[in-house]
């Protein structure tokens, strides 16, 4: 007898265990079709939970999405649900502002010029000068006694 | 100014700002890093990776601006960056992106912070990802004198 393939039933019994072993073989297409077919009322919110992470190691953050706010809907009590939902929410841009920054294209160039020097460390550079660096943030920190909320200086590791 | 601010500010975009063709320390790959400024932190690069879903920041970074103590969701599963897969958490934080023309644009985005095991060190970019940054965005690239125009898509 010829084995019949059939469409993951959203409705069945197992569909959770299903989801997994479509995200287990990166089935996206499937996963979707699975997830957004699941009557995530007849679960739990550690099911739903379950879900949301699998949609994010598969890298589909619109799922991920959109279960968070289906389950922030029915589970309004769950704290990690909601957690999920706030964080995973799009961006939003809540304003614009004079610039309070300047001489980034000098930077640029001193970094581009520079920053060879200084791989594996941390520099911070401010208008096109070098204000010094060392291993670890802290210790340039304390190194160059920069002010924390200086939006001048750009700070980085250098990749090593 | 770019060549480009007097036809795009105020129209198209909200500012102009000079972007670095490299990521300090990777002199090998053509990038194009950003200057932004995450809350409570200094201006730092991050490369525009429209192919990451997720800003990422160095945790060393997130440590010093406290962003590690910031209510977040830590996935049960490693989520893969560049490859490579980590444990983390995602935050929300508000991230400036600076101009050299027109004005600062402020963002709420989603980030990305690695949680290292003792011994580990951090050796990858920050990078801004499309989709908890970028896709909220309108922008153009002028290769020809390294210019990055933006503004608000919904505005």
């Amino acid at each position: 007898m010829d084995k019949i393939l059939l469409k993951p039933d959203p409705l069945a019994p197992d569909a959770l265990v299903v989801l997994k072993k479509m995200a287990e073989r990166k089935d996206h297409q499937g996963f979707a079709h699975m997830a957004r077919g699941i009557e995530w009322s007849r679960y739990r919110p550690t099911d739903l939970i379950q879900a949301i992470d699998l949609a994010l190691a598969l890298d589909m953050v619109q799922m991920a999405r959109e279960l968070a706010q289906t389950g922030r809907q029915l589970f309004p009590q769950n704290e990690r649900i909601r957690c999920a939902a706030v964080v995973l929410s799009p961006p939003v841009v809540l304003e614009t502002r004079p610039s309070q920054t300047h001489d980034i294209e000098v930077s640029h160039r001193w970094m581009r010029e520079h920053s060879s020097q200084y791989k594996g460390q941390w520099v911070a550079v401010r208008g096109g000068t070098f204000l010094g660096s060392a291993p670890t943030l802290n210790a340039l920190y304390q190194h160059i006694g920069l002010a924390r909320h200086d939006a001048n200086a750009i700070v980085v590791r250098v990749l090593g | 100014m770019a060549r480009f601010d007097p036809l795009l500010i105020n129209t198209f975009a909200i500012g102009s700002t000079h972007y670095a063709d490299q990521y300090p320390g990777d002199e090998q790959n053509a990038r194009i890093v950003l200057t932004v400024t995450p809350e409570g932190g200094h201006a730092i690069p991050m490369i525009l990776d429209t192919g990451a879903p997720w800003c990422v920041l160095d945790p060393e970074l997130a440590e010093a601006w406290r962003l590690t103590f910031k209510e977040g969701y830590k996935p049960t599963r490693r989520l893969t960056i560049r490859g490579v897969e980590y444990d983390g958490s995602l935050v929300r934080a508000v991230i400036t992106l600076q101009v050299t023309h027109g004005r600062d644009l402020v963002v709420e985005a989603t980030i990305f912070i690695p949680e290292l095991r003792p011994g580990d060190a951090w050796l990858s970019p920050n990078f801004l990802g499309l989709d908890g940054f970028l896709n909220r965005l309108r922008f153009a690239v002028d290769a020809a004198e390294n210019a990055f125009y933006f503004g608000s898509a919904d505005g």
